[in-house]
């Protein structure tokens, strides 16, 4: 559904690369997740992808549209939810779904719907400037829905809200991923990608350092230790063991059986851990 | 498709143009002008000079004239002076030969000044008796019809609000789009940057047209031509908001934008004072293309008094106001892509 490849860009047309050679592929009803800190490049590449930046070398394919000469119609096929709450304040949500509605070419969404499913049925008549910027980024995500997109761009689509209309959103996210829309998600919330992401890509000072699934990142990257905490002679031990070594697994089995156990976690890195130990830096 | 489109576009400017008072501004202001207009700039200005005389000789036989105030004092003189503003003073003091003191208010010009003393010398001489001889004839008596001094000034308000209107307050609407960077989010719809800056044209368009229609037939009745006011106020409208729509690109926020606003409003503006001058009209001043608009809208205005109408004044604002629609909607992609 996106093909990229070797893609180069700066804005200051030298070779100071915002994005430089970056390569990937993206399947149809994949949620791609693209990881990385402020300033990696996430955002450049989005906007080339959405075709808001021209590509200045490299080649990308959306939908089947050399996105060099994006028409009318390749933006009937996208949905974009922007990070910043990009409305026009004094028109009322069920307004600024309408007006969208009008942009595209192609049969659209009921704009009291796709309020109804982000939340704000109730205040659909109320001008955006009275939203919380919860409300907002609720108004943006809902509006990058209403063409029906085929593609679906994400940035940050959870940032600034409360943990339940997260959840919401994510939900919604994968209820779309199983109707079989291609998801690009860009963020730098491990959790989000963890949760929601088939692959995710690690992009760093302009470069992908690493594309996989969470799942083979963890296990490639991550140590198979298990925390155990369990009570011994009256007081409380806590203690790491590896699933590598057979004395370990042997003293997990002892202690599961004593029933001695108070709590246990697996312990795989983070996606984080993962972005710092092949990076050296954090993600924020 | 495109109709539609720019239909949305048209009502979404409507609706942000109302909520953000535009029509409520412009009504209000042509209202004002119309008071402006009726109660506080006055039909005609005395051109000609009024005096009052104190003759301390009481040697000279003053003709009969509404224009000529006698008085016994000084005091008196000074009282009638401060009473009207446009009055001159003449004192003759008593001596062999006349010696004529002459007061001025103080604003009084060279040009005022010289006429007085001819005026003066004459009355010292052989008085208005001459004037029986004096017969006047014009060879054009359409143009010696006087416009009234208040509705002259008519073409002035409509290219200041009708036509410069969209100046002002497209900036405002513009850097507020740029503030809630709406603009990025429409570029990711089919929507083309010209069928929106086409709702902001069609906006303004309706707000100049509205301000003309409350103001011309409040000063003028039916006396205008309206076909042709119409088609000014469209075309001016349409080149000031264009124009201002490219300017309004390059800034991000309204303390930016303030005074390049009022520079761009101040020029667009110079023409005036050809209008109200109208032997002063250097090349500079007529290339600014709210010039013929100007020239236009007096056209317009006052058929009565030029005669005809002079289509061809519109084609040079037309094609500027088309230059600037096109190199704004190429600015507007630039600047909404770079988010």
């Amino acid at each position: 559904m996106i093909e990229v490849e070797n893609l180069f860009y700066s804005y200051t047309h030298d070779e100071n690369y915002a994005v430089e050679g970056i390569s990937f592929e993206i399947d149809e009803g994949e949620i791609f997740g693209f990881l990385g800190p402020n300033g990696a490049g996430k955002s450049t590449t989005q906007k080339i992808l959405t075709g808001l930046l021209p590509i200045q070398k490299g080649k990308a394919i959306v939908a089947g549209e050399d996105i060099t000469k994006v028409s009318g119609s390749f933006y009937n096929m996208i949905g974009v939810s922007f990070e910043q709450p990009n409305v026009y304040m004094k028109l009322s949500g069920y307004e600024n779904l309408k007006f969208f509605a009008s942009m595209f070419d192609v049969t659209t969404e009921d704009p009291y719907e796709l309020l109804r499913l982000v939340g704000l049925e109730e205040v659909a008549h109320n001008k955006a400037k009275t939203y919380s910027k919860g409300m907002l980024q609720r108004l943006v995500f809902a509006r990058s829905l209403i063409n029906r997109p085929k593609i679906w761009f994400l940035d940050e689509p959870v940032s600034g809200l409360d943990p339940t209309a997260a959840a919401q959103i994510k939900e919604l996210i994968k209820r779309k991923k199983e109707e079989g829309i291609t998801i690009f998600l860009t963020t730098h919330n491990m959790h989000v990608a963890e949760e929601l992401c088939d692959r995710v890509a690690f992009i760093d000072a302009g470069k992908i350092v690493l594309i996989d699934t969470p799942r083979n990142l963890k296990l490639r990257y991550g140590e198979r230790l298990v925390k155990v905490e369990y009570k011994s002679d009256g007081k409380v031990e806590r203690e790491l063991l590896s699933m590598a070594k057979t004395t370990d697994i042997e003293k997990l089995n002892g202690l599961i059986n004593s029933g001695k156990i108070e709590t246990i976690h697996s312990m795989e890195a983070s996606l984080e851990d993962i972005f710092i130990k092949v990076t050296g830096r954090g993600l924020l | 498709m495109m109709f539609k489109r720019i239909l949305a576009n048209v009502i979404k400017d409507i609706k942000l143009g109302w909520r953000g008072y535009f029509f409520l501004i412009v009504v209000g202001v042509a209202l004002g002008y119309f008071l402006l207009i009726s109660f506080v700039i006055p039909d005609e200005v005395e051109d000609g000079l009024k005096l009052v005389v104190y003759d301390k000789a009481e040697i000279i036989l003053f003709p009969e004239s509404e224009n000529l105030i006698i008085v016994g004092s000084r005091e008196d003189l000074e009282k009638e002076m401060k009473k009207d503003f446009n009055i001159i003073g003449v004192i003759v003091n008593a001596s062999e030969k006349p010696n004529i003191e002459l007061v001025f208010q103080g604003y009084e010009s060279e040009r005022t000044k010289e006429i007085t003393k001819l005026a003066i010398s004459k009355l010292f001489t052989d008085g208005a008796k001459n004037d029986k001889n004096v017969t006047i004839e014009t060879l054009n008596p359409e143009i010696s019809k006087k416009i009234p001094m208040n509705k002259w000034f008519l073409p002035v308000l409509l290219l200041m609000e009708a036509v410069l209107l969209g100046v002002v307050l497209v900036f405002a609407m513009s850097i507020s789009e740029k503030t809630e960077k709406t603009q990025t989010a429409y570029m990711v719809t089919p929507g083309k940057a010209l069928e929106n800056l086409l709702g902001k044209i069609i906006l303004f368009e309706v707000l100049g047209l509205l301000f003309t229609y409350i103001l011309t037939p409040l000063v003028l009745g039916t006396d205008a031509n309206y076909l042709f006011l119409t088609l000014v106020v469209l075309i001016g409208s349409f080149f000031a908001t264009s124009f201002a729509l490219i300017f309004a690109t390059f800034y991000d926020n309204m303390s930016q934008a303030l005074f390049p606003m009022m520079v761009a409003a101040l020029f667009f503006a110079l023409p005036v004072v050809s209008y109200l001058f109208p032997a002063f009209k250097p090349v500079i001043i007529r290339l600014i293309p709210t010039y013929p608009i100007l020239i236009a809208l007096k056209e317009a205005a006052f058929p009565w008094y030029i005669g005809s109408v002079n289509w061809q004044l519109l084609l040079y604002p037309l094609i500027m106001g088309a230059l600037s629609f096109w190199l704004a909607t190429v600015l507007y992609t630039k600047n909404a892509r770079r988010g």
